[in-house]
């Protein structure tokens, strides 16, 4: 790239992903704050995201100095802004003249060129647009190497020598609002962008609600998972610590784990994605978040592959979120009734399709209960309390959990001066 | 993998700067505004330069080149499986596109490789063939700019009829639901209880964006068993500013579409004692009210 310290382009985009993060999510801390990078590395990636995301940048001043954050309504967007960090890899001059030389050598599949006829044909094109460049085939092959390695080059042995041809091309015509879409609703969407970027721009007719930004961040990551489970093999996954840890400067925590990834879980209301992953080093299935991974390597394909899918099954009927394993061994049941007049079906409705696992049962004309088996109670708290005002009875196989919801419940009350001492 | 210079910034800025310098419109202002739409701010230090310069190549001084042909490039194997995977997907399949040439691509993911495990359960009816041509007939309308005449049950089951300009049409994951917008005030109908729907020859001439009235609620958050984190996340696609307060308290002001205040008001419940509203009144009442409510349920 070009020769000046700063450059807007990255090589590695995991170096990034952390703040892009922070601002987006957060979005409170200032320079002083970052504790885990330099000032100088926290300086050269606020500029690249500022540039990058202009337009969704809020600079404020605080008594501790200057804090910027990504502020972006969802719902006032049609494309998630994202993706632009995701066309910043950085390329040499080589790469770039390489790439449109090459295409226009090789303008359709059935134009074939050799290794030799490529390099005359790029330095004249070179040549006549006044480039110095020299280009020696050793660097030319390693590009097509690459190119076909990406599938958008074609090499063809013939008679001793190696034939090179574009790859057939795919007709996305009328295509484009259908990759809008799928670009903001399906997994990796990025690439469905990517190709968006090919035709010719459209207007949006959709608009997104609880559509969750940050799963573009971590589309690498996620990407590797599914090649590693379409070619049904191991993958490295390296991991850091948790937030809290990290920013208090606690041991960067960082561990590799050789693992069978075995599904991705999203959610569409907490905004995080989850890998389940069966670990033989302990013969049971664990979660890993995606944002947690720093980076996954593919492995070796397992040979127990299929048969690890399929015994996940019956786990997964019993998870409510994403732990999938018991800390008692046992799995907890969990009970609780509300309350719901005849003219509110809309609230046994909610049970109804809230509901993850499990039954809903009524137990007269006014109540009705939620019943279910799961791995750990404590991740049914949440959603149980998004019907307080309605909750007459609740039943919990453990105890310290129906207690702590009944505690908190009391500390709810308090914090609106209606019951005891504040917590 | 998907961080690639092949579908960088830079690279689709250069290759709409090499269409026009082959259809010979090329100037230097062009450059700027293409360098400007496709690239980033910065980019204008930079991508001029190195197209002029001589680092790449591509352009004479007089803004012609020396290639031949519209730059364009085949779709990578990675982009060719992902649109596999996703033309499997019932809300995509809507669309009814056909790319041809992807029958010996194996998809990068199918339905059995993840989930949407906090996706309510009653979703849109992606594949009944009368939800689908409501789909692309209200599809139609928003292009054509026209409007529509639905037939519609409401949640009590009663038929109702509505004439409107449709304007967009917005998905939530959560739900799974699509809801077309009108234009005006913006009112919102669920396209899944649609049961009939026609194009009218009335064209619509109006202003076709509408802006949904705003509110905001402002939180007090103190950071016990992850809280922050939870919230932050959570509310992460509403526009926000947050600060921190000390002693793992933290300050957070959210805007919302005023519609869905009910909804904002069950997921604050949801965190618990750990998030009190601060303002405005009125919010706070309503968590103080379901407080309420909850005391006299009799829970032991």
């Amino acid at each position: 790239m070009r020769d000046t310290a700063y450059s807007e382009l990255v090589k590695n985009f995991n170096k990034i992903r952390e703040y892009l993060r922070e601002f987006y999510v957060y979005g409170f801390k200032t320079r002083t704050e970052y504790s885990e990078k330099s000032a100088r590395s926290y300086d050269d990636e606020r500029r690249r995201i500022e540039n990058w995301l202009s337009g969704y940048i809020r600079i404020s001043q605080t008594p501790e100095g200057k804090n910027v954050s990504i502020c972006v309504d969802t719902r006032d967007i049609d494309h998630n802004p994202f993706f632009k960090a995701l066309k910043t890899k950085s390329f040499t001059d080589g790469d770039i003249t390489m790439h449109f030389m090459i295409f226009d050598l090789l303008p359709t599949p059935d134009k074939q060129m050799t290794l030799r006829e490529l390099m005359d044909g790029i330095c004249d094109l070179a040549n006549e647009c006044g480039g110095d460049a020299i280009y020696d085939d050793s660097t030319l092959r390693k590009k097509l190497k690459e190119y076909e390695d990406e599938g958008i080059i074609i090499a063809v042995r013939d008679k001793g020598r190696t034939l090179y041809s574009r790859a057939p091309d795919t007709d996305l015509s009328g295509a484009y609002e259908m990759l809008g879409f799928a670009s903001e609703t399906q997994p990796c969407g990025a690439l469905g962008n990517f190709m968006q970027d090919k035709l010719p721009a459209e207007e949006s007719p959709f608009a997104y609600k609880h559509n969750s930004l940050t799963g573009v961040i971590d589309s690498d990551i996620v990407c590797g998972i599914f090649l590693a489970m379409s070619s049904k093999s191991y993958i490295e996954v390296k991991t850091l610590g948790k937030r809290e840890k990290r920013e208090a400067g606690v041991s960067p925590d960082e561990k590799a784990h050789r693992v069978v990834p075995v599904k991705l879980l999203v959610s569409s209301q907490e905004g995080k994605e989850t890998l389940v992953a069966y670990i033989p080093g302990e013969g049971e299935y664990g979660s890993f978040r995606i944002d947690r991974i720093k980076e996954i390597k593919i492995g070796d394909p397992c040979p127990d592959y299929e048969k690890i899918r399929e015994d996940f099954t019956p786990v997964e009927a019993k998870m409510w979120g994403t732990v999938c394993r018991s800390r008692s061994g046992r799995l907890e049941h969990v009970s609780f009734i509300i309350q719901a007049s005849p003219w509110e079906d809309y609230i046994v409705r909610r049970l109804e399709r809230e509901k993850r696992t499990g039954t809903v049962t009524r137990v007269d004309d006014t109540h009705y209960m939620y019943s279910a088996d799961v791995y750990d109670s404590t991740e049914l708290l949440p959603w149980i309390r998004t019907f307080i005002c309605r909750i007459t009875q609740l039943d919990f196989s453990n105890r310290t959990i129906e207690n702590r919801f009944k505690k908190d419940l009391r500390e709810m009350y308090a914090l609106y001066g209606l019951e005891g001492v504040q917590p | 993998m998907m961080y690639s210079e092949l579908f960088s910034a830079y690279y689709n800025a250069v290759a709409s700067i090499l269409e026009h310098a082959v259809k010979g419109d090329l100037t230097d202002e062009l450059i700027q505004k293409i360098v400007l739409i496709k690239a980033f701010p910065d980019s204008v230090l930079t991508i001029p330069d190195a197209l002029k310069d001589g680092s790449w190549p591509l352009l004479r001084a007089d803004n012609t080149t020396s290639l031949e042909h519209t730059p364009t490039m085949p779709l990578t194997t990675l982009q060719k499986r992902w649109l596999k995977a996703v033309l499997q997907d019932p809300r995509v399949q809507l669309f009814d596109i056909r790319a041809e040439g992807l029958e010996d691509v194996e998809p990068l993911f199918s339905a059995e490789d993840y989930k949407v495990y906090d996706r309510y359960q009653d979703g849109d009816p992606f594949t009944d063939s009368k939800y689908r041509k409501i789909f692309r007939t209200l599809l139609a309308a928003i292009h054509e700019e026209r409007g529509v005449s639905i037939q519609t049950t409401n949640r009590y089951g009663d038929l109702k009829r509505f004439a409107f300009f449709p304007i967009c049409l917005e998905y939530s994951s959560k739900d799974d639901k699509f809801r077309v917008i009108s234009s005006g005030k913006g009112t919102v109908y669920n396209v899944g209880r649609i049961t009939s729907c026609r194009i009218t020859d009335q064209v619509h001439t109006g202003y076709s964006h509408v802006t949904h009235p705003k509110s905001h609620v402002t939180l007090e958050i103190l950071d016990e068993r992850s809280t922050l984190e939870r919230v932050m996340n959570h509310f992460a696609h509403f526009e926000k500013r947050a600060e921190d307060l000390g002693d793992r308290k933290y300050r957070l002001e959210i805007e919302y579409v005023s519609a869905d205040e009910t909804e904002l008001v069950i997921n604050i419940l949801s965190f618990g004692q750990y998030v009190k509203v601060l303002e405005p009144l009125e919010f706070r009442e309503q968590i103080i009210k379901r407080l309420k409510d909850q005391k006299n349920c009799g829970l032991k």
